[in-house]
């Protein structure tokens, strides 16, 4: 319940405590000490009773003494104890009636009023027997007894009184004691369990504030330490924030710079684009003419490629011709060495055929090896024919993509015009885009100054901020050191 | 071209003026200086044979394979009316095979045997002082049925010893026919 009260709270909770108990202390000592002087107030009261009744009866005592002195000496000097005591007895009896108003001495007062009366009466009558009668009569009168009876009546009388205003005394005593003994004792009690209550208050304030502010001193010691780091972080981001913002500065001056340059090449590749755009509406003609020329060789490369493939296929069939005519020589040198066999087995008479055998198979031999020159010849003729076709093939393929090509150069040189003439635009765009960044660049360039400007001031701020940080955290250990003690030891 | 073409015409005159004059000039010559063989070859390798061994040359003749236990025979061919059996000169010789020769030569034997070989490459007419019986080279390989060699303008050609060659036949069928009695 008490974690949720505030430290206001709680350390006015805790005095609160110790007022309202101070307090109950207070009012009962107030009170038993009111008692008490109540109670002494009453003893003195009784005193005061006690000593109002014996003054009376000293002075009826006075008045006796006076009377008696004047009835001896007939004096009247010897009156004045008896003056003086009828004076007095009516001061007493007023003031005995004052102080005697709330309880039984007044009862009893009015008792002895008339006993009181009868004797200063019986004084009076033997004063004035003296006076007239002399000491006779006077003596008579005193030795009647009935002022000594009123006398030892009003002793008897006042002793009672007395008596009764001393247990009055003794029972106000016993009371003013008991009143002072409890108003001690609570004393001494209520300042023990006051001490107590207030130490205990103490303890618990002492306690309770120590865990909830040594815990918040330690949260704070730990934020604080949290927060020098961070600061640290944030100081040295700021520093590289503050260099990583130079370095753009710089960096932005040479994009202004290059922007600039771009533009001004922009500016310049625009003209070369239109002058090379001319160039290559010209050249599209020359390119023209070219084809055309192109176009032409082909045709006469084609008419080429016909007559040598025609002339390959005479060469082949001339080579066919001559396999003929080697096969005939062939079979013409079997039957000669034939006929030779035959000749040299018919003897002497085949003799002359054997020199015709011979003859005839040399004929074939040489017309074996004419064949084979002319088969050579043929060979060279449809090789050298052959190496032309492919040549010209070659030729007619080349020429062929001579002229594709001198299309594709023809279409290229529009397709470069027409790009060239786009490149120029594109220039242009790219001249005006670049003077646009280069302005936006230098917006940027003024806007990267600014922020790096803020960068400083945040490293600067960034210092500062660690700098309280770790004030904050020496603050914290102190404060922590000052609650705990026991927790920096 | 022209130039080409007129030795051309003059090879043709020289042909036809040894042609006239060789039956023109008389037979005046030792014909026994010289003798007369085939140049051949027989797989790879050139060789020569006697022209008095053999009976006839021909070229693309038709052989009939027969079931034979002899591996070199090829079969058996028509000659002019005279059925004979052909072999394989590259066996017989100890070469390696090829494709199916071409040329054959047909023996002067009583009974004719065909040896088929690769190439026919010239007739020779060789002197006798070129024709050797033996040569050290000859003696020192001993090939199969070789007797001498014919020296020519460009090689030495081993000499076929036909004789032999119809030898080795003839014992290699006669032996197969014994096993086959058997």
């Amino acid at each position: 319940m008490f974690s949720n009260w505030t430290f206001g709270r709680k350390v006015a909770a805790g005095f609160a405590a110790a007022a309202a108990t101070l307090l109950v202390i207070a009012v009962v000592g107030y009170l038993n000490a009111h008692r008490l002087i109540e109670n002494e107030r009453w003893v003195g009261h009784t005193q005061q009773v006690r000593e109002e009744l014996n003054g009376l009866l000293f002075l009826l005592v006075d008045a006796e003494t006076g009377e008696r002195g004047f009835i001896i000496a007939g004096n009247e000097a010897f009156l004045e104890p008896y003056q003086a005591a009828i004076a007095g007895i009516a001061r007493r009896r007023g003031e005995l009636r004052n102080l005697t108003i709330d309880n039984t001495v007044q009862r009893t007062l009015d008792s002895v009023q008339p006993l009181i009366d009868a004797r200063l009466a019986l004084l009076n009558d033997a004063i004035r027997e003296r006076r007239t009668g002399g000491v006779e009569a006077s003596a008579r009168l005193i030795m009647s007894g009935e002022g000594k009876r009123t006398m030892d009546q009003l002793r008897r009388t006042f002793a009672e009184m007395d008596d009764a205003e001393r247990e009055l005394l003794t029972r106000r005593s016993a009371e003013a004691e008991a009143s002072a003994q409890t108003t001690k004792l609570f004393l001494l009690l209520g300042s023990l369990l006051g001490t107590a209550l207030v130490a205990l208050i103490g303890l618990f304030l002492s306690r309770f504030l120590s865990q909830q502010i040594g815990a918040a001193v330690q949260q704070v010691q730990s934020s604080s330490a949290e927060l020098q780091a961070s600061a640290n972080q944030q100081v040295s981001g700021a520093q590289e924030q503050a260099t990583a913002m130079s370095e753009i500065t710089t960096t932005i001056s040479e994009l202004l710079a290059t922007s600039r340059q771009i533009a001004e090449s922009a500016q310049q590749v625009a003209r070369v684009a239109e002058q090379t755009a001319a160039a290559a509406r010209a050249g599209d003609g020359t390119v023209e003419k070219g084809h055309e020329a192109v176009t032409g060789i082909r045709r006469q490369v084609d008419i080429i490629v016909n007559h040598m493939v025609e002339l390959g296929k005479k060469s082949q069939q001339i080579g066919s011709v001559l396999d003929i005519v080697s096969e005939l020589a062939e079979q013409t040198n079997i039957l000669a060495i034939n006929a030779t066999i035959e000749a040299a087995g018919a003897g002497d008479a085949g003799k002359r055929f054997s020199v015709v055998a011979d003859e005839i198979r040399k004929l074939a031999d040489r017309v074996a090896g004419s064949t084979n020159e002319t088969r050579k010849l043929i060979e060279d003729v449809r090789s050298a024919v052959n190496t032309t076709v492919m040549t010209t093939e070659s030729g007619s393929k080349a020429v062929e993509t001579g002229s594709r090509q001198f299309s594709e150069v023809a279409d290229a040189f529009k397709e470069i015009t027409v790009l060239v003439t786009t490149a120029a635009e594109v220039a242009r765009e790219i001249e005006l885009s670049t003077k646009q960044q280069a302005t936006a660049v230098a917006q940027v360039n003024i806007a990267i100054t600014d922020v790096a400007t803020t960068s400083r001031e945040t490293e600067a701020s960034s210092g500062q901020t660690l700098e309280t940080a770790s004030q904050l955290a020496g603050l914290s250990r102190e404060l922590l050191r000052l609650i705990r003690p026991q927790a920096n030891a | 071209m022209s130039a080409h073409g007129n030795g051309v015409s003059d090879t043709a005159a020289l042909l036809r003026a040894a042609f006239d004059a060789s039956f023109a000039a008389c037979q005046s010559r030792e014909e026994s200086a010289f003798e007369d063989f085939l140049a051949v070859r027989v797989g790879a390798f050139p060789y020569a044979i006697r022209l008095s061994e053999i009976a006839a040359l021909h070229l693309d003749r038709k052989f009939v394979p027969v079931a034979s236990h002899i591996p070199e025979m090829l079969g058996i061919a028509a000659f002019r009316g005279v059925l004979a059996p052909v072999f394989d000169l590259r066996f017989l010789l100890g070469h390696s095979h090829g494709p199916t020769p071409r040329w054959v030569v047909l023996t002067g034997t009583p009974d004719p045997v065909a040896l088929a070989f690769d190439l026919f490459e010239a007739q020779l007419r060789v002197p006798r002082a070129d024709v050797f019986s033996e040569t050290p080279e000859l003696e020192r390989l001993r090939p199969r049925h070789v007797r001498g060699a014919v020296r020519t303008a460009d090689v030495v050609r081993p000499l076929i010893h036909i004789a032999s060659v119809i030898e080795t036949v003839t014992r290699r069928v006669c032996s197969v026919s014994a096993s086959k009695e058997q």
